[in-house]
């Protein structure tokens, strides 16, 4: 089984410098990423999941503990969706999409041509010439993703993606997220507050509290996939919201 | 979009404004002239200045000296523009030579031009050559701050997701740097087209033998007050040109950020 696992966090810490000394954000952070499993961090806000993010992305060094590859070699390529959309305002919808494309060289055509593709499976194929200030918040979300699912991620981390939309969007496209969740080989760790997301699209849940942060509980989600819609009527589904709801009020979060 | 297809389809009086109250100043200034009896090396008027503008073309006195300055503007501002960028793309990159050349920036601003204009004719001559300097340093500093403000508004998380996706000094250059800074950097443009021509006349003014400050110098000494005048509408052709050239750059360059409905 250790071959299965892609990566590793061991005892992780990050401080930040900050006027009172130091700052920690993390503390003692321990987890195992799964092949091709999709895990959810569920906890609440400034409790340094972006921070998280960032380290097991590769963009931040923890300042103690270690990132461990057991196969000897980092996941690539990392995608990460962050929170807001991040587009490029100056380029148009489908070159944002193809961006990671283009920036690795690939020819201009070819790159269109699979960002359209993209598109097409994001429902977007009309906005492909459109500039991201004209797109809403959802459909700059999906853009966004659809760029991190083109570079074919071994590795997709998303902080809390679905954060800034509203309730009616975030449903739909948590919805599209676990469509694309079968079509893809990405192992994926998402952060995210809600409690009905995190069950439907997650294979492991990690319950995280607060600063500084520490990863509580873990706990699988025992229904089968590939999962359908309906599932969140099941009388099971809405027990396991119950139970991480108790969970996480026992932390002291308001669920 | 709506609203201007209304206005342009439309007949709008309000357009007429603009032209209308030129002319208008125009014909103020030939009444006072004509009027008060000023003799026209103290005022010249308007029709007097079209009439030198013409006799002055038809004999070649004029255009050469517009080429002249045309070319000390137009030829400081892309060197300036370059080694703003240039430096910008450095300074924005190493903290430390930023730390070291910032101060030099911040005590240039406070550099009078007008003063510095006899040294460089001291040090290059009379020629174009200092005028080409004096231009492109005026535009260097201030196109120089605003590039650095450009870099220091570029998201932290698109920084981010360009080191995510692992693109190389070229894409972020490409891709992330250059089209973020554009706005400012246009921005600076318009202001630096203008300043540009200042500093070509500064130049001309303090020592030359060619150029449209060179004309004014002339004009002056011979109480050819018209030809003055005419140097000076010049003067502003060239700048209004160049700033017309920068706008219709930031239409075709920014369409992204006027794409909002």
């Amino acid at each position: 089984m250790e071959s299965d696992i892609l990566l590793e966090a061991d005892h992780i810490r990050k401080t930040f410098p900050s006027k009172e000394g130091q700052l920690h954000v993390l503390d003692d952070i321990s987890l195992k990423l799964y092949r091709k499993e999709f895990v959810c961090i569920i906890g609440p806000s400034g409790s340094g999941k972006s921070t998280l993010v960032r380290i097991l992305g590769g963009l931040l060094e923890p300042t103690a503990g270690k990132l461990i590859y057991p196969s000897g070699r980092e996941p690539d390529p990392r995608a990460i969706v962050f929170q807001n959309s991040n587009l490029l305002p100056w380029l148009r919808t489908a070159e944002n999409v193809a961006l990671p494309l283009l920036i690795h060289g690939a020819s201009r055509k070819d790159a269109l041509a699979e960002a359209k593709r993209w598109l097409d499976i994001i429902g977007l194929q009309d906005f492909a010439d459109e500039w991201p200030n004209n797109l809403s918040g959802g459909m700059a979300q999906r853009v966004a993703i659809a760029r991190a699912l083109i570079q074919k991620p071994e590795l997709l981390l998303m902080d809390e993606p679905l954060g800034s939309l509203d309730a009616m969007t975030r449903e739909q496209i948590s919805l599209e997220l676990m469509s694309f969740r079968e079509q893809i080989d990405a192992t994926v760790l998402m952060v995210t507050h809600s409690i009905s997301e995190a069950i439907l699209l997650a294979d492991r849940i990690l319950i995280y509290s607060g600063r500084p942060a520490r990863i509580q509980e873990e706990i699988k989600v025992p229904f089968p996939r590939p999962r359908q819609p309906e599932l969140r009527d099941a009388i099971e589904f809405n027990a396991m919201s119950r139970l991480l709801r108790k969970k996480l009020m026992i932390q002291g979060q308001a669920f | 979009m709506r609203k201007d297809d209304l206005s342009g389809n439309k007949f709008n009086i309000t357009k007429l404004i603009p032209p209308l109250s030129i002319f208008c100043g125009l014909g103020v200034w030939e009444l006072a002239v004509r009027l008060g009896n000023y003799p026209a090396f103290i005022l010249p008027s308007p029709s007097r200045i079209a009439e030198r503008f013409v006799s002055a073309s038809r004999t070649g006195l004029l255009w050469p000296h517009v080429w002249v300055t045309f070319s000390e503007v137009l030829s400081g501002l892309l060197i300036g523009t370059a080694f703003a960028l240039i430096a910008g793309y450095f300074l924005a990159h190493s903290p430390v030579a930023e730390k070291i050349i910032f101060p030099y920036v911040v005590v240039s601003q406070a550099v009078p031009l007008a003063a510095i204009a006899p040294l460089l004719i001291i040090w290059f001559g009379s020629g174009i050559r200092p005028k080409i300097v004096i231009c492109a340093l005026t535009v260097f500093f201030p196109l120089l701050i605003n590039i650095l403000v450009g870099y220091r508004e570029l998201e932290k998380n698109m920084n981010d997701l360009f080191t995510s996706m692992k693109a190389g000094r070229w894409a972020r250059l490409v891709y992330l740097e250059f089209p973020g800074i554009l706005p400012v950097l246009l921005g600076g443009l318009r202001i630096s087209a203008t300043l540009s021509v200042i500093g070509a006349v500064v130049g001309e003014l303090s020592g030359a033998d060619a150029g449209l400050g060179y004309l004014i110098n002339i004009g002056r000494g011979q109480y050819d007050t018209a030809l003055v005048f005419v140097a000076l509408i010049m003067l502003m052709a060239i700048a209004l040109g160049l700033y017309g050239v920068v706008l219709l750059l930031e239409k075709k360059l920014l369409k992204w950020s006027v794409a909002s409905d």
